[in-house]
């Protein structure tokens, strides 16, 4: 299956999505999207980490350093308060871009 | 942590530890690398191979560490170094340019600071006294005569405080000189009488115990003294029990009840005791000497202050024709009184300090355009490679703000150096100049002036930099995108820097000739070679008229018998010594008139003075040794008077009548002789008409000695404090000065005006011709090519010069027609500052026209002659 780019301005509402639940550093988030989208979604592994600072420097993630499963030391992120509201803001404009999309890409 | 910090503290961290920032990404990275070369190798991968794989993955590493790091949104500011960086490499290149560029910009804001620190200190910053809006001061002032305002009698200002409904309260006070002996040397002190409700009039609170109140001064009690704290500290050591201490005052003994803090200045003053009046006093109209401040009522405006005492004027003239009729009571608000004569001065240098500033901007664009004209092949190359031209603007804004920063920091420290200096010079021309500072309100001004300086020159090179043809200016400095002959928006600066220098050398010249004229004026005595030293006799031992006249007469001898002296004598009150005296007088055969009796100076002299101080007797004689307190009263008058009286000369042998002013004299004086008239209050003034009265028959206690000398004044300086002192070692000596000194001391404001505005005007020309001469010189070395192909064409080298003077020409011409405009315009403006010559005096006019014009043209005629002289090959050659 071929696999597609993630969207311009989609990677950060996926960070922010994948670290609701629970913490992770950015290799469990890079093998995260992988798992969570079925393989179809590459990400530049590049792009991930500028992506998460810019998140941290606006206040929607919190980083810490902490040993990782395999006893390395890996940074962490989790999501703040100011973040969980982003994302309820990302996923609202997003639903309505989709459907939107939908509607145009279904007319006759 | 709240939700607004946290970013912050993130994005400042990321700012000033970027190190640490950069190794902790490359320690994420690795551990992402780490990670993915193992899943690589659990996918069976050799180890070689999971690795450069994860690596290719993974991507550019610094790419990503830069895309890290300008998520912390710091990058502008990491351009901005990069452009101040690259500015000061830029100006470090060229000292020369950047080094005059700040001292001509530091100078011009540094002025202009200065003055605004002046206005700010008087002007604007309120008076130090309680609500001082609400202050008001009045006057008295004769509405027949074009004489200026007055002060109040004793008996308006009684008038006023018993009637008015207008003012909460009403105070009065009077400098009074005392002196201060006692334990050290006795010194003449500046005092004050004052009403005691004054202080809390105002809402002044003391330093150390009370300040006056209305029950001081009442019969029966204490005499009482209030000091100042400049006296305090100098005098008594800033005792801190002063309060109840004892001191002696003109023979007389007072309590001191408290210290007053410094910058009361009603009256400036070392000490003040409460003014009171005797019922006579009270009585007396003709004496307008007490200055009178009150406080409006709640909800009263000035109008209504206005028209009730108007209506009290009228009420005085009406009960009192003899001395009110023609005299109404004006009042204005305190603040105007104190600042209003500051206001015209002030505007003026402001506007000078203003246009050294213009010119200094003007100049500096210049150069800045010059500048960025000689880079255009290097913007061109920048904006070739990519550099947007909102960033090569941004890199010019740059440079002019290093430049203005600097400037700016000389001229705020300039500023500072100039209020300390304007706050503690002697300026009596300048009210409350003590409360000039540098405050914040200066340094808000300064830098606002400095950053409207640095965006003013940013525009014209900005908008150059904007309109770069890059591919012509890359290829050749093509010739049409610099060739201009008619006047364009670039040539504003220069002709901008003509007109205002040429305002200011009309201004400059206007007030040196009213000094000139000032200075050269007859003054009808003549100051050279006399020295003049005040003495004023207290205690009781003077209590008798007739010991003061002989004290005098015996100095009077003693002085004369000084070695070098050629004349001496004494006066009660010389010419612009400060002091006067006004005496109503009647002469025979007339009466009191509807504006009440005439009203002149008066003056106690001892025989010798006119001789001493150079005044010619027209008629009759001067005073003689005969003229004793036991002979016939006599006095003199001067020809002012003499004219007004006695048109037809027939003034010697008549007889007049001094009123109540210099003792109860009404007897008929005989005039004996007319003397000619002096200028006494200043220089620029008509001679008022005085009156002359024998010191033997009318003693006053403080008088002016007056030495003519033969050699140096200075020199008997020493000699003559010897001989007073022997005659009683208790008695103040002020104002040891010679006349020469006291006239230039009448003239220092206009002096200090015209000096400034000369000044202002001399820096101003030389970077105005020097504007010039760099526009000839920069247009020309743009157009050598144009020039070769003429004079390759056959134009002669002076059909040539002619051509480019031409050019040069219409700027400077296009800058004159302006400034003169301007200065036609500005001529009403400094006319009250004039003396002696008209606002639009056509020498001074064409002087300054031809001085600019020809130091211009020859700014214009060095360059032309050197592009003409230039080769024609070579000039072909050179692009």
């Amino acid at each position: 299956m071929a696999k597609t780019e993630i969207l311009q301005g989609t990677l950060d509402m996926i960070v922010l999505r994948l670290l609701r639940s629970e913490p992770a550093n950015g290799w469990e988030l890079t093998r995260a999207i992988q798992t969570a989208s079925r393989g179809v979604l590459d990400v530049n592994y590049g792009s991930l980490y500028p992506a998460l600072r810019r998140l941290e420097a606006k206040g929607w993630l919190h980083a810490w350093w902490q040993p990782s499963d395999n006893n390395r030391r890996a940074r962490y992120y989790q999501l703040t308060a100011a973040g969980r509201k982003r994302l309820e803001v990302e996923r609202a404009e997003w639903e309505r871009f989709s459907t939107a999309m939908r509607l145009i890409l279904e007319v006759d | 942590m709240s939700g607004f910090f946290r970013p912050l503290r993130v994005r400042l961290h990321a700012l000033f530890r970027r190190g640490a920032v950069d190794r902790e990404l490359e320690e994420e990275l690795q551990h992402h690398l780490e990670l993915e070369t193992e899943r690589n190798l659990t996918r069976g991968m050799s180890a070689e191979e999971a690795r450069n794989r994860a690596q290719r993955d993974l991507g550019n590493a610094l790419g990503h560490r830069e895309a890290a790091w300008e998520a912390y949104g710091w990058s502008w500011l990491e351009q901005l170094g990069q452009d101040i960086r690259y500015g000061v490499r830029v100006l470090a290149r060229n000292p020369a340019f950047s080094i005059v560029t700040i001292l001509i910009l530091g100078i011009g804001i540094g002025a202009t600071t200065t003055m605004f620190a002046a206005i700010h200190g008087i002007l604007i910053r309120p008076l130090p006294y309680r609500n001082p809006d609400r202050l008001v001061a009045l006057g008295e002032r004769n509405t027949d005569a074009r004489s200026a305002r007055s002060g109040m009698s004793a008996g308006a200002f009684a008038a006023v405080a018993e009637r008015t409904r207008t003012l909460d309260d009403v105070a009065a006070y009077r400098p009074w000189g005392f002196d201060l002996s006692g334990t050290e040397s006795p010194e003449r002190v500046h005092g004050a009488r004052a009403s005691g409700n004054l202080f809390s009039l105002l809402g002044v609170r003391p330093l150390v115990g009370r300040t006056l109140t209305s029950d001081d001064g009442l019969p029966e009690t204490p005499k009482v003294v209030l000091l100042s704290e400049e006296l305090w500290r100098r005098r008594f050591g800033s005792a801190p029990r002063i309060a109840g201490a004892s001191i002696l005052l003109s023979g007389e003994r007072y309590v001191v009840v408290g210290v007053l803090r410094r910058g009361f200045a009603l009256p400036e003053a070392d000490l003040w005791v409460p003014l009171t009046f005797a019922p006579y006093e009270l009585d007396q109209r003709g004496d307008r000497s007490l200055s009178v401040i009150g406080r409006l009522k709640d909800g009263v405006n000035l109008d209504a202050v206005q028209s009730e005492m108007k209506t009290i004027g009228h009420a005085l003239e009406r009960d009192y024709p003899k001395s009110n009729s023609g005299w109404s009571v004006t009042t204005r608000s305190l603040r105007e009184e104190i600042t209003g004569t500051a206001r015209m001065p002030l505007g003026l240098f402001f506007a000078a300090a203003l246009g050294v500033l213009l010119v200094a901007c003007a100049n500096a664009t210049n150069l800045f355009l010059a500048r960025s004209a000689a880079r255009r092949r290097e913007m061109a190359l920048c904006a070739a490679l990519g550099a947007s031209s909102f960033r090569l603007t941004r890199r010019l804004a740059t440079e002019s703000f290093l430049i203005v920063a600097a400037a700016g920091v000389l001229g705020l420290w300039l500023a500072v150096a100039g209020s300390i200096a304007l706050a503690h010079l002697d300026l009596t021309w300048l009210p409350r100049n003590a409360e000039i500072r540098a405050e914040p309100a200066v340094f808000a001004f300064g830098i606002a002036i400095a950053l409207v300086t640095a965006v003013g020159l940013t525009v014209l090179p900005a908008r150059d930099a904007a309109r770069l043809n890059v591919g012509a200016t890359i290829r050749v400095d093509a010739l049409q995108s610099t060739v201009r002959g008619r006047i364009s928006t670039r040539d504003v600066p220069v002709i901008a820097q003509i007109a205002v220098a040429l305002l200011l050398l009309v201004g400059g010249g206007l007030l040196l000739r009213s000094f000139v004229q000032a200075e050269s004026v007859d003054l009808g005595f003549s100051p050279h070679r006399v020295l003049s030293i005040s003495i004023s006799l207290s205690g009781p031992q003077y209590s008798n008229p007739k010991r003061i006249a002989a004290f005098f007469e015996e100095l009077r001898t003693s002085s004369a018998a000084l070695p070098g002296v050629h004349a001496s004598a004494l006066g009660s009150h010389p010419p612009l010594s400060g002091a006067m005296l006004s005496a109503d007088f009647l002469p025979q055969d007339s009466s009191i008139g509807p504006s009440g009796p005439p009203m002149a100076h008066l003056v106690s002299v001892t025989p010798g003075y006119f001789e001493t101080m150079g005044i010619p007797v027209r008629k009759g004689r001067a005073f003689q040794e005969r003229d004793r307190a036991d002979r016939a009263p006599v006095v003199l008058i001067d020809e002012t008077l003499a004219r007004r009286f006695w048109p037809r000369g027939d003034a010697v042998g008549r007889r007049l009548r001094l009123g109540a002013t210099i003792g109860a004299d009404s007897s008929w004086r005989e005039i004996v002789g007319v003397v000619g008239s002096v200028r006494s209050i200043r220089p620029e003034r008509d001679p008022e008409p005085t009156l002359y009265v024998a010191h033997a028959q009318n003693p006053w206690p403080t008088m002016d000695l007056l030495i003519r000398t033969t050699g140096d004044p200075e020199q008997l300086r020493k000699a003559v404090i010897a001989a007073v002192r022997a005659l009683d070692p208790q008695q103040p000596i002020t104002n040891v000065r010679s006349l020469d000194e006291v006239v230039a001391r009448t003239l220092a404001p206009r002096r200090i005006q015209m000096l400034l505005i000369l000044g202002s005007a001399a820096v101003v020309f030389l970077l105005a011709v020097v504007s010039v001469y760099g526009m000839m010189a920069y247009t020309l070395a743009q157009r050598t090519r144009e020039l070769g192909i003429r004079v390759a064409l056959g134009a002669t080298r002076n059909e040539l010069i002619r051509y480019c003077l031409r050019q040069g020409l219409a700027r400077v011409g296009a800058g004159v027609l302006a400034g003169s405009a301007a200065a036609v315009a500005a001529g009403g403006f400094l006319r009250s500052l004039l003396f002696g010559i008209a606002p639009w005096d056509p020498i001074t006019f064409a002087s300054a026209v031809l001085l600019l014009g020809s130091v211009a043209l020859l700014a214009c005629y060095l360059p032309a002659a050197r592009a003409a002289r230039a080769d024609p090959l070579t000039a072909l050659r050179l692009e």
